[in-house]
């Protein structure tokens, strides 16, 4: 497999009124060739600031982003242009990341004369060519964003990512705005694209029931770190994090089979702490019922259980 | 559940709200019922009127848009629709109570979690009982409401405003808030949509385990299916303004009939993978012009002459599963 993506100890600390807040605080993650890879956690986790790391609306305060082995850690004002287009992103609120005042025409023409993809008098034509790639009726050029409905907002966002033939498309909650009717859409859509074109994903979502269904592997946050990373079955099969395991048994299901193969309850207790003010140690040990005082004094080191199966966690330590 | 009488009867229930381009009929012949200390779900999607149907039976419908047109909400035997706003006032708030979907909403910015909670607590003595609290009865109350809903260091927070809180402890003065006047009813409009999975699981636990305690009968809105089938007792599943399903929460997700339902439930992501269904065909329909018949047959594949043209009634399946359709009915 081939890796498109190496995010190598990435930090970006922000200067704040009250304090440094160190929302990425060294992440390290990889992502092969036409793989989606999940990226969850709760708000405040700093999963989006990965995501606008990787598109290059931040740069790092530190560390290393590589994209076929070229370094894009600075911001995109600096990046290349050929390699802003390869990256592209879709918004959580399509509502917000569409402009009301332009038609979806204007909206997806406009990556296609920055980029040059092609020719102005093939532009008409081409935006009709995506909008039918997304299953919209191309009558909708000449629609304003209001007029239509959230999926198909939403749809017209994946579109214009799509304009500019990216390698790679960061999806940073692309669903959590949606019905689970029209939400079942937009995903079927990503994943059919996605078997066509080879694109790679960074899918970014804090609902673990869509994870399970659309990434190949799945990586979890807490208060900027990775807690454990593993291809997606075994991360529902054999989570080990015991936030992964407070994670996935919160997760209100709909079917007995789920309700079997999810992990024993684990209450949850607790809420994620200011991250201007982070504890000391792991993270998580405040809320961790198994925490130590190993926990407390030391951050984790990553260990892996088994082959691809990563996580940081003092518990899994003296088994290696 | 001893007590088997009905606690809150809507009957028929039909609401419009007048806008420029016309009435929109959003709840349309809607019924449904809560009994004494019961948990029933309300589902459905995103403009299917539960928010309507909540404000409808609060009396907080906005005006002068929003009307009730016809239909009966008979609230412990007496309609609610018929009286006066004296009458109104002496129910709302102290024997129906509600827990909104956007805490950082529900709560006045400019006012301390203490004023806000110290007027709650004189105004629903007042109004119950006509009497009125001393300043450290009103203060003791407060602090043993917040203690209820498991937060930290009361004394504290009540002097914090609710920009200091996080949106889970927002959301727990809101249940404290709601549950101070030991309500027989308590309304909860989607109460863990804009929370967290963890911090959601945790104000449902509170929730329930005070409703249980207290034997408040709940209706609960809500659009995630998988809260619905692990707290309540009964659901209704809405669409477009209509009840088309109703059961008790575990035949419904292991015997769902109406096509909608169906399909809701099948676009659901599992946890056990195996890839989601397309999802439903179409959009929710506008309600300037609904479909006539079933509102849902234009997206049903089902659909048969009948469907569109007489609105379908309920039939009974037997053990309270009741199902408004032509097809999976009869």
């Amino acid at each position: 497999m081939v890796e498109i993506l190496r995010i190598e100890n990435l930090k970006k600390h922000f200067q704040t009124a009250q304090g440094v807040v160190k929302a990425v605080d060294g992440v390290n993650i990889s992502l092969n060739e036409g793989e989606t890879l999940g990226l969850v956690g709760e708000s405040g986790s700093g999963k989006s600031t990965v995501a606008y790391n990787v598109v290059g609306i931040y740069g790092a305060t530190s560390g290393n982003i590589y994209f076929r082995g070229e370094d894009i850690s600075m911001g995109t004002s600096r990046r290349p242009k050929s390699l802003k287009k390869d990256i592209q992103i879709v918004f959580q609120d399509p509502g917000t990341s569409l402009n009301p005042r332009q038609y979806i025409h204007e909206i997806l023409a406009m990556p296609l004369r920055v980029h040059r993809i092609v020719p102005e008098n093939e532009i008409t034509d081409r935006v009709k060519e995506l909008l039918e790639l997304v299953q919209l009726p191309t009558s909708f050029i000449f629609k304003h964003p209001l007029e239509l409905g959230e999926g198909e907002k939403q749809s017209v966002a994946v579109a214009r990512a799509l304009a500019v033939n990216p390698s790679m498309i960061v999806l940073d909650e692309p669903t959590s705005a949606l019905d689970v009717s029209m939400q079942a859409k937009v995903i079927n859509l990503m994943l059919e694209l996605q078997k066509e074109y080879g694109f790679s994903y960074l899918f970014i979502t804090h609902d673990l029931g869509v994870m399970r269904n659309v990434a190949d592997r799945i990586a979890i946050m807490y208060l900027g770190k990775i807690c454990e990373v593993a291809p997606a079955a075994e991360f529902f099969q054999t989570p080990l994090h015991p936030y992964t395991r407070m994670l996935i048994s919160s997760v209100p299901v709909v079917s007995e089979e789920e309700e079997r193969m999810r992990p024993a309850k684990v209450a949850s207790r607790g809420e994620i702490p200011s991250p201007v003010n982070v504890p000391g140690g792991c993270g998580f040990h405040p809320r961790c019922c198994d925490a130590t005082e190993e926990c407390a004094g030391a951050i984790p080191e990553m260990v892996e259980v088994e082959s691809d199966h990563f996580v940081y966690c003092h518990k899994f330590k003296q088994e290696r | 559940m001893t007590d088997t009488g009905k606690l809150l009867d809507v009957r028929d229930l039909c609401v419009s709200y007048r806008t420029y381009e016309g009435k929109l009929k959003v709840v349309d012949g809607l019924t449904l019922e809560v009994r004494h200390g019961e948990k029933v779900g309300l589902v459905g999607e995103t403009g299917c009127g539960k928010t309507t149907t909540m404000r409808a039976i609060l009396g907080i419908l906005p005006r002068p848009a929003g009307q009730v047109d016809s239909g009966e909400i008979i609230f412990k035997g007496n309609n609610v629709l018929q009286m006066k706003q004296k009458e109104i006032q002496r129910i709302r708030g102290v024997a129906i109570t509600a827990i909104f979907q956007n805490p950082t909403a529900a709560l006045n910015p400019v006012f301390t979690i203490g004023q806000q909670l110290y007027d709650v607590i004189r105004s629903q003595e007042w109004r119950k009982s006509g009497k009125r609290l001393s300043g450290k009865e009103v203060h003791d109350r407060a602090v043993k409401a917040l203690k209820e809903a498991a937060l930290h260091d009361p004394e504290r927070l009540l002097s914090n405003y609710p920009v200091q809180l996080s949106g889970g402890m927002k959301q727990r003065v809101c249940i404290a808030l709601a549950m101070v006047s030991d309500a027989e009813l308590l309304i909860a409009d989607e109460p863990g949509t804009a929370l967290d999975v963890t911090i959601q699981d945790q104000i449902l636990r509170l929730s329930m385990f005070m409703m249980s305690k207290r034997n408040t009968a709940t209706l609960y809105i809500e659009h995630s299916l998988g809260v619905i089938r692990e707290w309540m007792d009964r659901v209704y599943v809405m669409y477009a303004g209509r009840t088309v399903e109703v059961a008790n929460s575990v035949d419904i997700f292991r015997s769902p009939r109406h096509p909608y339902t169906r399909g809701l439930l099948e676009a659901v992501p599992k946890l056990t993978g195996g890839g989601i269904a397309r999802g439903i065909m179409g959009r929710v329909p506008e309600y300037i012009d609904p479909p006539g018949g079933c509102r849902f047959h234009p997206r049903c594949e089902y659909r048969m002459d009948i469907c569109t043209k007489e609105k379908p009634p309920f039939f009974d399946l037997g053990d309270e599963h009741k199902v408004a359709c032509y097809h999976s009915g009869s």
